[in-house]
């Protein structure tokens, strides 16, 4: 008799406390965003990362070094899902458009900037809120090693003299290095011939045959043949020389104001609440201090480069005017 | 260099991880070729992120057996099942399918393995003894002459397009109509997307390929299935007798030439490389019947020319710093990782490490070839197995294969949809793999046709100029007009009669 | 006379012409390239010409003797074809791991495997077997269905 009491005590009480966690569950997540008691809940499940390029490509080795190096700092793991086509477009629609929970997030590029005005993406950039810049790369006017011109000046000289003779080689039309190479073009006032590959690496593959006079890709793509003395890197378009390329020159030293590249951060779209774009810029923080994280974006060539989220809106903001400045001038626009 | 080769074979003998890892590579690439749209490109790409924490070796020759089990294992589904794990595998489905259909599949799965095996050792040996000569190939390899080379590889329509020419022309159009769509190469503008962004980087080939190749082929085992004639296996035998092989050996040398050639390029891989020792291995042949034995050298030009690939795109990555392909390019992030900076001073400067992995590779493909030889037979009774279960299983492995690739839905209803068409196009001869080659060669043809004019400002003699695209261009005629003079010719004998 | 050839020579041509007008459309930008809209004007003028090649073949009396392969079960092809689209719907909406078996079973049913025991065995196996390889060792999501997101 008394068992029997206790038992169904037990399983009342059991029965209004399921009841009870039901309720305030169900109360609790409209009001989500405002609640700042769930700072600590998040996050309570898996977190996707969306990788708008292929697997094995530079853009996912950041992605996946990211995740894993995240997994140490997050209570939860990250999940990297590669979402390719349209040139990134696809992966980052489909971020933009996310539920704004912070479990969608979205490994983004450069591209987020340039897509939207050359008429190529769904998005807009300010469909997404810049949690944390990992990575950042500059653009390099790289010429062969037996290439009459040593320097920057006397390269920008010779385009002038010759307008249109310089074939430099980009890694497709509308792609990054194309509009670093025409920004140069306005800068200096003349007219090179612009090549587009199908990527940076057959641009360089071209470059060494001498089937073209110049690269504008980044130095991580140059990297091997200029140690091994096949080419020779001009200048690039970083606001500081690279620690890498000591001896390179930047545009800014030479007087030419340019300072363009690519860079890879993680967004969330723009309506996620601000606890959980803390929790992930602490984590991206963590993470870019992490050996592991620098090991294999040092081993790659690439440049390691933290920017919280104001610092890293404020600069997708500045490439986002300058893009699409860019982009119109030169009538590009689909 | 003698010394280095022994050095490199004592390394990595003394490695047992490195050897067990060159065998799970190889065993992960089998099985990752031979899943429908899982290709050796995506298979490295993944397994990748495991090597990380590797020693040099060990992580590179897992990802080296993943690759080269990944280019051999398409042909083990595609002469099975017409179900062509990798785009190299769909030329190989041309004859192996047919043997495998007339109860030779261990016959076909045998001479598949062993031209395999043999093609990409040997590649490697060149890649080992002559990259520093054969790299300047590459660079040779501009805009005007991959052209050619795309045209030339387009002329092979003419010789695959079975029973009827005007079809299998007409079927090589249409999928160099579809491989306009997405962006345009040079200019980067929209093409026939109707506001899609799925279709700006054109349509997706492998789900395409999928649904011609392998889902209507299940359509069609379907609508025959109450057809009561069993196909009759008896796989008594794997390993072709001396006679059957000494009879494929010139083809696989030949393929293995033409093959570690067509790698060496510049964004010419194993697809095209097997079509192309496809075709010539046709050409060489006299019969005007396909015969058994024509049949296996055919299975046997296509695998040793995918695999001969392997050793020849490796060439222009380690002497000069370049992939040529997608599954280089995602080897060359898998050195640096390892600290090893590919180029001209690789050799230089970790040349002890560099013919470990040499002969590490060698190891991987001998690892396959036994691999090969001791399953074929296991594999070889999946024809036995009733269709009403088969069928359904292969629409599966279509459909997750068609997902994974981009891990999108669109794919897969495209892979859907290509497969009720070409289940049509079957029953009215109009042959599927014109379409999966203009699909490869259809936007690099206009990509370097556009880019040489580009280079060349605008003039044409870029094309007839030099030597190299001239060549090829003038191959390319012959290669198309000889089926189509021959077809003319018998029209008018026959007229006469 | 063949008249699916005579069908699909028609329908080509009417693509063709389409894609020739739309090509016009395309933006023709610098003067030493041929611009997005050269490519498809070739192919298309092309098939066009095939096209009519194969219409005047379809014409040509004596060729109608088509050879007879095996003789095609139409109920069946389109119970395939119907099983394969209600799969991708129910992979879509449920999801991979519950799909699979549900179809692999169906199927088998429908097309005569009416063996209990060795169909589900095969349906779990597979299942097991595609989870195992994309998700476990190559960790590539498989459809998770739109219910369950």
């Amino acid at each position: 008799m008394k068992l029997k009491s206790i038992f169904s005590g037990l399983a009342a009480t059991a029965l209004i406390a399921s009841l009870v966690g039901c309720g305030s569950g169900n109360s609790s997540a409209p009001s989500g965003d405002q609640a700042a008691g769930e700072a600590e809940a998040y996050p309570k499940k898996q977190i996707e990362l969306i990788v708008p390029y292929a697997a094995g490509g530079g853009t996912d080795a950041v992605a996946r070094a990211f995740a894993d190096s995240a997994n140490k700092v997050l209570p939860q793991s990250i999940g990297v899902v590669n979402k390719t086509g349209g040139g990134g477009a696809v992966g980052m629609s489909e971020g933009a458009k996310a539920k704004p929970d912070g479990y969608k997030l979205t490994l983004v590029t450069v591209e987020m900037t340039t897509l939207p005005p050359l008429g190529l993406a769904t998005f807009k950039p300010d469909d997404f809120k810049p949690v944390a810049r990992l990575n950042a790369d500059p653009a390099a006017i790289t010429v062969s090693a037996d290439a009459p011109w040593n320097t920057i000046e006397e390269f920008v000289a010779y385009a002038k003299e010759n307008p249109g003779k310089v074939r430099i080689g980009n890694s497709g039309t509308g792609a990054i290095w194309h509009l670093a190479a025409t920004a140069l073009e306005q800068k200096i006032d003349t007219k090179f011939n612009h090549i587009p590959f199908d990527g940076a690496n057959p641009a360089v593959t071209a470059l060494l045959g001498g089937h073209i006079e110049a690269v504008s890709v980044s130095p991580a793509e140059v990297a091997a043949q200029v140690e091994a003395g096949k080419l020779k890197m001009l200048a690039v378009m970083a606001d500081e020389r690279l620690p890498k390329f000591k001896d390179v020159p930047t545009m800014k030293e030479k007087g030419i104001d340019l300072s363009i590249g690519t860079w890879r951060g993680i967004a969330v779209p723009k309506d996620t609440p601000d606890n959980v774009v803390t929790v992930l810029k602490d984590a991206a923080k963590k993470v870019t201090e992490d050996k592991a994280f620098t090991d294999v974006l040092e081993k790659m060539n690439l440049g390691v480069s933290y920017a919280d989220d104001a610092a890293f809106s404020e600069a997708v903001k500045k490439d986002s005017e300058l893009f699409t400045k860019l982009v119109s001038d030169l009538g590009l626009k689909k | 260099m003698f010394d280095l080769f022994v050095n490199g074979l004592t390394n990595i003998l003394t490695d047992p991880f490195a050897l067990l890892m060159a065998v799970v590579g190889v065993i992960i690439g089998i099985v990752v070729g031979a899943l429908p749209g899982l290709t050796a490109t995506m298979g490295v790409a993944l397994i990748l992120p495991m090597t990380f924490g590797m020693e040099p070796v060990a992580g590179l020759l897992l990802l080296s057996g993943v690759y080269f089990g990944g280019v051999y294992g398409g042909s083990i589904t595609a002469i099975l099942l017409k179900t062509p794990g990798t785009p190299a595998a769909a030329a190989t489905a041309l004859d192996g399918y047919a043997l495998a259909q007339k109860g030779m599949a261990g016959k076909a799965l045998g001479a598949a393995t062993l031209s395999s095996s043999i093609g990409g050792t040997i590649s490697i040996i060149i890649l080992m003894f002559l990259s520093p000569v054969l790299a300047t190939i590459a660079l040779e390899f501009s805009a005007p002459e991959t052209f050619a080379l795309a045209v030339f590889g387009l002329s092979i329509i003419a010789s695959i397009s079975g029973k009827s020419l005007v079809k299998g022309l007409i079927a090589g159009l249409v999928g160099l109509l579809l491989a306009t769509v997405g962006l345009d190469p040079i200019l980067g503008f929209p093409r026939f997307t109707g506001g899609s962004e799925q279709l700006l980087n054109g349509v997706p080939f492998i789900p395409i390929m999928i649904g011609l190749f392998a889902a209507s082929e299940a359509f069609k085992s379907l609508s025959d299935m109450n057809v009561k004639e069993k196909v009759k296996v008896k796989i008594e035998k794997i390993v072709p007798s001396w006679g059957e092989f000494r009879g494929i050996i010139p083809t696989i040398l030949r393929s293995t030439g033409l093959g570690t050639f067509i790698g060496i390029i510049p964004g010419a891989g194993a697809d095209i490389a097997a079509f192309v020792a496809y075709n010539e291995t046709k050409r060489f042949n006299k019969d005007k019947e396909p015969t058994d034995k024509s049949r296996m050298a055919g299975v046997a030009a296509c695998e040793s020319g995918a695999n001969a690939c392997t050793g020849g795109a490796l060439v222009p990555l380690l002497t000069l710093g370049i992939p040529g392909d997608a599954v280089t390019a995602v080897m060359l992030g898998a050195l640096m990782v390892q600290g090893l900076q590919p180029g001209p001073l690789l050799f230089k400067n970790n040349g002890d490490l560099v013919y470990t992995l040499f002969i590490g590779m060698i190891i991987c493909y001998v690892v396959m070839c036994l691999l090969g030889l001791f399953t074929a037979r296991y594999f070889a009774k999946v024809v036995q197995i009733p269709k009403e279960i088969l069928t359904p299983v292969i629409l599966v492995l279509c459909i997750v294969g068609s997902y994974a690739i981009n891990n999108s839905f669109f794919d897969v209803l495209i892979m859907a949809v290509a497969g009720v068409i070409g289940f049509f196009m079957q029953k009215h001869d109009f042959p599927a793999s014109p379409i999966v080659l203009a699909l490869i060669l259809g936007p690099m043809a206009e990509s370097q046709f556009r880019r040489a004019l580009a280079l060349s400002s605008g003039s044409y003699d870029i094309f007839y100029t030099r030597p190299i695209p001239l060549i090829l261009l003038l191959l390319s005629v012959i290669t198309l007009l000889t089926p189509i003079v021959k077809a003319i010719w018998q029209q008018r004998k026959r007229a006469h009669q | 006379m063949k008249k699916t050839d005579l069908f699909v020579g028609i329908a080509l041509i009417l693509l063709s012409v389409a894609v020739w007008i739309t090509s016009g459309q395309f933006p023709s930008v610098g003067d030493t390239d041929v611009g997005p809209g050269f490519f498809p004007r070739l192919i298309a003028g092309g098939l066009i010409l095939m096209s009519l090649v194969l219409i005047a073949a379809a014409f040509r009396p004596g060729q109608a003797a088509e050879e007879a392969g095996p003789p095609t079960s139409w109920r069946r092809t389109i119970l395939g074809f119907v099983c394969m689209f209600v799969f991708l719907a129910l992979v879509y909406l449920g999801g991979f791991h519950l799909a699979t078996p549900v179809f692999l079973l169906g199927f088998m049913w429908l097309f005569g495997y009416r063996k209990p025991f060795a169909s589900i065995l095969v349906a779990v196996l597979v299942t097991l077997f595609i989870y195992l390889i994309f998700e476990t060792v190559l960790q590539v999501p498989l459809p998770a269905g739109v219910l369950f997101e």
